[in-house]
């Protein structure tokens, strides 16, 4: 057996290792690469500073563990953007989980001197997924009688100036897919189609090229897809975050893995050249 | 027979054609018993989270009964479960001890189990991305072109990679992607509409 | 090198090590670990729930709205599956959910993801880009024609077709890669900057 074919044959746990060491080490020993602003993360960015100063946004937190470490850092970013504009933020999840990373994100509101139920309402959880959002758009107040916090929405002066879905100037949904929650197809349905609301989305990387097709029809006026975006985003900001800081370590495990699909390739069209060759040996001749 | 077959198929049609007809038609009655309705599920739907929760303490606890109660991982999760609804019950979901179940075994262990597929992902990439035939090849070079486009360092390597992944994102997935998109969605809409007029009665444990 | 002495970050660091462990090969830790995990999620799915009935339709049905009542009692009827003369009465309720995510879904599918993206395509073919989602678009559609025999043209069509969705594909893959690495960079910084204190 020569060296491709054991290469073809590796075991995994030796790409397990050298993947954790393409982690581990640069998140110890970060090298600071620069990150470049790209256009898709721009637009996000030039589209929030067009909202009017002082307008109400909604903000789904629809995903769970696992996913937060992608998304909580976009959260962080634009709500930055959001309160250096002091524009307001009303939050909601269609995770269990979800109101927990947003009373987490919505911690950072506080340098900018927010106050709870004037600046910021955090709503919580709802079950049901795109009918109950359907719900709310039509009337936040059905839904959400009290807030996560047990307030009663009526007490809340945030809350009174929302009638439906078309009081906010832009909604945003947080998400890591339909499974158990609400999807970013059910956000278009339920905020852009029925009222008109502009929609933007900050998702795993997972989702990011299924939902292009919404930004190329208009539909969605951008998209921040997982780390990568947020890191951009923080950049534009200015308010350097953990999108930033796991960069380096994003950069060497893509090198990483594209090394070994490259290896893994050439391995095999060398044992493919190889193949013929040792068949040719074998035919004719008396096996010994 | 009424109840078991005809009762459910009549609620699941009236719930879906009033919910339509009160989204493209501003006709008060319908507008009114659509949020209702919308309410309601909301509701009901509450009452589905608690099923997961009794299949685990069935299928647990018959775990334990099973070994005499000597299988430690059903007695752990058990008593995980339970502690976790005490401290947020009682003691609620802003106090200390459920923040300390939340950011420090909930969090951490979910986000570990999903970063599991960091490793299995590289692995699976390396044993089946080979150009074998063009749709392979197409399907190697795209992944890898994005997944370089993506990076700082790769931008670094391939500075072509960058506006290669803009293009492949915006231009060339969003042809495959809304045809993928446009097919899904007629037979999702196909399938709500069996479900609605009550062909698809299997959908809510109908035969 | 400063080792945290928070319990809670030793707690989230040894769960993380736990699951980790797996890759070397499965392990009583790991198992512990994942069971923990699952009974946590759970919980935590439970006690939200339980504060959502309350807020949302428990304190609004005893402050007057009395209706609510029949939803509640509608969500009891989910349970009546674990009892088997009764079983059938979960329809009721499962009726409801459906028909209603059925009708809302389709209302607005129409729209966003047949009327909205056809029209996107349908737009002046002026540029490069444009024809290739225009193609992209048509070919990847006729791949999913399965009503009629294919003949020559269509054979062509839909094998084009899948080659636009295998770039699709490929893009998605891409992504998913930079997600779920993302997920290992963030348990990693727990570890060795929260944890140990290292970097």
């Amino acid at each position: 057996m020569d060296i491709f074919d054991k290469l073809q044959n590796l075991d995994k746990r030796v790409f397990y290792l050298l993947m954790a060491l393409a982690i581990a080490i640069p998140t110890i020993h970060p090298i600071g690469l620069p990150v470049e602003i790209t256009e898709s993360v721009r637009e996000v960015y030039e589209f929030v500073e067009s909202l009017p100063e002082g307008s109400i946004v909604v903000i789904g937190f629809d995903y769970e563990p696992g996913d937060e470490i992608d998304l909580n850092p976009i959260a962080q970013a634009i709500f930055h953007q959001l309160a250096s504009k002091h524009i307001r933020i009303v939050t909601i999840a269609s995770f269990p989980a979800g109101p927990t990373f947003a009373d987490e994100c919505l911690e950072i509101l506080e340098e900018y001197g927010y106050e709870y139920g004037v600046d910021y309402v955090n709503l919580g959880y709802y079950a049901g997924g795109e009918p109950t959002l359907a719900a709310f758009a039509q009337n936040p107040a059905t839904v959400f009688p009290k807030d996560w916090h047990g307030n009663s929405i009526s007490t809340l002066p945030l809350m009174q100036e929302v009638k439906s879905m078309k009081d906010f100037s832009m909604a945003m949904t947080l998400n890591d897919g339909p499974t158990g929650g609400t999807g970013t197809h059910e956000w278009v349905r339920q905020a852009v189609m029925a009222y008109g609301t502009p929609l933007i989305m900050g998702v795993t990387g997972v989702l990011a090229a299924s939902n292009e097709p919404y930004v190329q029809s208009g539909q969605c006026k951008g998209i921040l897809a997982g780390l990568r975006a947020a890191a951009e985003y923080e950049k534009l900001t200015g308010k350097i975050g953990t999108g930033t800081v796991g960069m380096d370590a994003q950069s060497i495990a893509h090198l990483l893995i594209v090394g070994f699909v490259l290896l893994g390739n050439i391995a095999m069209l060398v044992s493919k050249i190889k193949e013929p060759k040792d068949r040719s040996g074998h035919a004719g001749g008396e096996p010994r | 027979m009424f109840l078991k077959k005809t009762l459910p198929t009549i609620i699941a049609f009236v719930c879906g054609v009033t919910v339509i007809i009160a989204y493209f038609f501003n006709i008060p009655f319908f507008q009114t018993t659509a949020q209702e309705i919308l309410k309601w599920q909301s509701v009901i739907a509450i009452f589905a989270l608690g099923l997961g929760a009794i299949n685990i303490i069935r299928v647990h606890s018959t775990n334990i009964r099973r070994a005499k109660g000597k299988n430690a991982y059903s007695i752990a999760l058990l008593i995980t479960f339970i502690v976790t609804i005490v401290v947020g019950v009682f003691l609620g979901q802003e106090s200390e001890a459920y923040k300390f179940i939340f950011d420090y075994i909930n969090v951490p262990t979910g986000s570990a189990i999903f970063s599991l597929l960091a490793f299995y992902i590289g692995t699976a990439a390396y044993r089946s991305f080979r150009a074998k035939n063009i749709e392979a090849t197409i399907l190697l070079i795209t992944g890898c072109l994005v997944m370089l486009g993506r990076v700082p360092l790769g931008a670094k390597i391939l500075p072509f990679s960058v506006p290669a992944t803009d293009w492949i994102m915006s231009v060339l997935n969003v042809g495959g992607q809304r045809g993928l998109m446009i097919a899904g969605a007629i037979g999702f809409i196909a399938v709500s509409l069996r479900i609605v007029i009550g062909l698809e009665r299997t959908a809510y444990g109908g035969d | 090198m400063k080792i945290s002495t928070d319990i809670g970050v030793w707690i989230g660091a040894l769960s993380a090590l736990g699951i980790y462990s797996v890759l070397i090969k499965d392990n009583p830790f790991y198992t512990m670990v994942e069971h923990i995990f699952v009974g946590a999620s759970a919980g935590i799915a439970v006690v939200v729930g339980i504060n959502t009935f309350l807020n949302s339709a428990w304190s609004p049905m005893i402050e007057g709205k009395y209706l609510l009542i029949i939803p509640i009692l509608l969500g009891i009827l989910l349970y009546s599956r674990y009892f088997e003369d009764i079983a059938w009465l979960n329809r009721i309720p499962l009726s409801f959910l459906m028909g209603t995510g059925a009708g809302v879904a389709m209302r607005g599918a129409v729209e966003s993801q047949i009327v909205g993206q056809i029209s996107a395509t349908m737009v002046k073919l002026t540029t490069f880009d444009s024809w290739i989602i225009f193609l992209g678009t048509i070919f990847s559609l006729s791949y999913f024609f399965l009503t009629f025999q294919r003949g020559k043209v269509t054979g062509v069509t839909s094998q084009l077709g899948r080659h636009f969705m295998m770039a699709a594909f490929g893009a998605a893959f891409g992504n998913t890669v930079m997600g779920r690495i993302s997920a290992a960079i963030g348990r990693f910084q727990f570890i060795f900057l929260k944890w140990l204190g290292l970097g």
